[in-house]
């Protein structure tokens, strides 16, 4: 029982923050980028905060020490049930030719179930996880003429927050010694609000605020392969690919707006003549992705991984300005990772897991002709269990944008966590 | 013992990181980011108004805070005549009957300080008896009653007299009443008789405060504060009586309204009825965040229409009020103000951003929507508006302010 206590108050703390990220109002007065305000958000790459640490997605099987989103290609390979979440904390120092600023997020989880249907042969995965996200709050001071001449302050709170997520069950077969496959379909659901709150300085002008909704969902799906080679090179040493295929989709969207007025003398809902609810197709990218590792002994691990979205065949007939600010996006990822806890020396920094790693992303967006790329440099460790557990913790230091045209650049630090629970947390491990 | 440490250790570090994340994150958003993202922007569109209907009602002047009383020819809103009517109550408190010898003195309170006219403060006043029946709580400006003047009988009827002279610096003076009024009231005071309030009211019509003939000037007297004093000569025993009721009788004639001007003054006998309906559903696919109708006043011939001894009281606060009304007179006076008008630089701002979203999102009609100056407490005053047939810098016009998205 005591040992329960350590991972439930885990659970308990990680769930706690995710749930306010979500849905409190208190993550509401956070901000992220403010390039997630565009269209539908921005992309997000949901893997563990031991994969962010090196850089990658962990499309490879060269290390299967926890679980991972990316590939459903390697969920055939589990021998136990795993849980796994996580959260990032993000700053960010924006800056731009006009203004300086400062940025803070607490980024949504995700949860990732994997069950072995058939022990290192056959596995079954449940995932709910963001594909994008806006989380954008800004608070500006504008004027306008009043009919006496006069300029006339008032204050805009603008946020866009949401965007997608998926509900997830894929499967995945081992085929043969070296090879795997997956797919997964999904449920995309597309929650996306942006509001406006005018807070009047003045008297005559009384408080306003408006939102526009998108909600939608689609049928989405996604495959995935690997293949995996022990004693390639060395009698030690294991040799990994993978790659996925994300098939486009389109999300049967509806936009809704609403503003809230004083009719009667109480606050009311109400609907614009001309802004009515409209339907729309909002047209989600292909991606594809593929990595390669290789791993010379159980101590140390090297991946490099590219990914391709496919941002250019986004369209959004609800939003269509948005849609010519696309570009193909392009990220790869090169990292490692050393296991000094496998030696099982007594010392104190010998009973972690390090890594590290580098990531340059060319960014979806293309603005002013300029692509908001970005550039990671990538560090972190994890906290290995007895019982096949793992605590991950993610540094990451990015640089995003520009100030050309206007624009903005911003310093990024991260700060991600994640937690790989086993079944054998909870129960006495067994020969199988 | 070593692998316990390193767990206990480790349980710290996860634990100190979790504590930093939960910390870190308290930190509020920044706002960079000012015209980056689409933002809806505020445009004021302006919509002219094609018409000032006015319209004429019969307004109620009994019993206001202030009554007028005086004469005063005023180039824009005419020759005004002025008495303020009133009527002491009876209410015998334990002092008993009254000699006929009793003294009676009117503790006359006004406003010393606001005159309307000339500020010369030489007009003299007469206090009369009433002829004509009447009550303060429907006294109408249609309402004709007369006075009855000192020459105009073998009984002497002027009951007092005074100028401004007479009053101190707090507004009070006291005048002595006499003549036959004062007898007839004291008959009625020491009438012990179970109807003698209703006959009280009914048979006596009360006093008047009317200005001389040569008068240039009108007072506003606060008939409320003022009281009635009955001094026993033998005792010397004093009895207060309050004021039962009070009414201002007002006449204007003639005036004349600078060109391309509607003029509006206080007395609720006139007001301005607009159709705000056709406006308003023209609106229906506008996200406005307030509409304003906007009356200029015509300041240069306000201020330029008096001679340099005379003075008008501030131009009247400016309503706006929804109906329909069965009886607008009444509704003027109580019922519910829709918007108050701003006033700056010579321009009324009426704020009817609720009238409209009332009647595009609830359906409340705004075919009657009634503008009028308010009374003010009685003191007389008005303002002088450019019409529809103005230039369009001064004609009456709505202002929209739009709140435009940049999408």
């Amino acid at each position: 029982m005591k040992n329960l206590v350590f991972p439930i108050l885990l659970i308990v703390c990680l769930l706690s923050t995710n749930v306010t990220a979500q849905t409190g109002n208190s993550a509401e007065a956070r901000g992220g980028s403010i390039y997630s305000s565009i269209g539908v958000g921005y992309p997000v790459d949901v893997t563990s905060a031991g994969l962010k640490a090196q850089g990658i997605l962990g499309l490879t099987n060269i290390n299967r020490e926890t679980s991972s989103l990316a590939n459903p290609g390697l969920w055939a390979s589990t021998f136990y049930s795993q849980a796994s979440t996580g959260l990032q904390l993000t700053r960010a120092e924006v800056e731009s030719s006009a203004s300086t600023g400062t940025n803070v997020n607490l980024q949504t989880g995700y949860l990732h179930l994997l069950f072995p249907l058939k022990p290192g042969k056959i596995g079954m995965s449940v995932g709910m996880y963001p594909v994008t996200r806006a989380n954008f709050k800004s608070v500006n001071t504008k004027t306008f003429n009043s009919t006496a001449n006069t300029e006339l302050e008032y204050t805009n709170e603008v946020q866009s927050f949401g965007g997608i997520n998926k509900f997830e069950v894929g499967f995945a077969f081992k085929l043969g010694e070296n090879f795997s496959i997956g797919y997964a379909p999904s449920i995309a659901f597309l929650t996306l609000k942006n509001s406006e709150a005018l807070d009047f300085n003045v008297s005559g002008f009384a408080d306003h605020s408006q939102e526009i909704d998108y909600n939608g969902n689609a049928f989405a799906q996604r495959f995935g392969f690997t293949g995996t080679f022990k004693s390639v090179l060395r009698e030690t040493d294991t040799f990994s690919f993978g790659g996925t295929l994300n098939l486009p989709y389109t999300i049967d969207a509806k936009r809704t707006f609403s503003a809230i007025k004083n009719v009667r003398g109480a606050e009311q809902e109400v609907t614009i003549n001309g802004a009515e609810d409209q339907n729309g197709d909002i047209d989600m990218p292909m991606e594809a992705s593929f990595g390669i590792g290789y791993s010379p002994s159980n101590l140390f691990n090297l991946a490099v991984e590219a990914e391709l979205q496919k941002w250019s065949d986004f369209s959004n007939t609800l939003d269509p300005s948005s849609q010519e600010l696309m570009n193909d996006r392009k990220k790869i990822g090169f990292g490692g990772q050393y296991h000094p806890y496998r030696k099982n020396l007594d010392t104190f920094l010998s009973g972690f897991k390090y890594a590290a790693g580098i990531s340059y992303d060319t960014g979806h967006l293309n603005i002013l002709d300029q692509n908001i790329e970005t550039l990671w440099l990538n560090t972190g460790f994890g906290i290995p269990s007895k019982v096949a557990s793992f605590v991950d913790f993610s540094f990451q230091y990015g640089f995003r944008g520009t100030t050309d045209n206007n624009l903005f650049k911003e310093r990024i630090w991260t700060v991600g966590m994640s937690v790989n629970l086993t079944e054998l947390m909870f129960v006495r491990p067994k020969l199988r | 013992m070593i692998n316990k440490n390193k767990a206990a250790q480790s349980r710290q570090l996860v634990f100190s990181i979790l504590l930093s994340f939960i910390l870190l994150s308290c930190e509020e958003s920044g706002t960079v980011g000012a015209g980056f993202i689409n933002e809806s922007e505020i445009v004021a569109d302006t919509i002219m108004v094609s018409e000032l209907p006015i319209k004429s009602v019969d307004p109620y002047l009994g019993k206001l805070i202030y009554s007028a009383t005086g004469a005063f020819n005023d180039p824009i809103l005419g020759e005004i005549n002025a008495m303020a009517l009133f009527k002491p109550s009876i209410i015998q408190g334990d002092i008993g009957d009254l000699p006929m010898d009793t003294k009676a003195l009117l503790r006359l309170n006004i406003d010393i300080e606001n005159i309307y006219g000339r500020q010369d403060r030489e007009a003299r006043f007469k206090v009369l008896r009433v002829a004509d029946f009447w009550r303060g709580s429907a006294f109408k400006r249609s309402d004709e009653v007369s006075v009855v003047e000192s020459d105009g009988g073998p009984i002497e009827q002027q009951v007092g007299e005074f100028t401004l002279a007479d009053f101190d610096t707090t507004g009070f003076a006291e005048l002595e009443l006499s003549g036959n009024w004062k007898s007839d009231f004291i008959r009625f005071y020491n009438n012990d008789d179970a109807n003698r309030d209703s006959v009280y009211r009914h048979e006596d019509f009360g006093l008047a405060i009317v200005p001389e003939d040569d008068a240039n000037e009108i007072i506003y007297a606060r008939i409320s504060t003022s009281r009635l004093l009955l001094i026993d000569p033998a005792d010397e025993d004093t009895t207060t009586n309050i004021m039962l009721d009070w009414a201002t009788d007002i006449e204007i004639t003639g005036g004349t309204a600078p060109a391309n001007n509607v003029v509006l003054s206080n007395l609720y006998d006139q007001y301005l009825q607009f159709n705000f309906t056709d406006i308003a559903q023209n609106l229906d696919n506008n996200n406005f965040v307030r509409a304003e109708l906007v009356l200029t006043a015509n300041e240069n011939a306000l201020q330029n229409s008096l001679t340099e001894n005379e003075e008008r009281f501030e131009t009247p606060p400016f309503r706006i009020q929804l109906g329909p009304s069965n009886d607008i007179a009444y509704d003027l006076g109580f019922n519910t103000i829709s918007s108050t008008a701003s006033y700056d630089e010579g321009k009324y701002r009426f704020d009817i951003t609720e009238l409209f979203n009332a009647s595009i999102f609830a359906d409340t009609d705004i075919t009657e929507v009634y503008l009028y100056a308010g009374q003010n407490s009685g003191y007389l005053s008005f303002s002088s508006f450019f019409d529809v047939t103005a230039d369009a810098a001064n004609a009456p016009k709505i202002i929209i302010f739009n709140l435009e998205s940049e999408e």
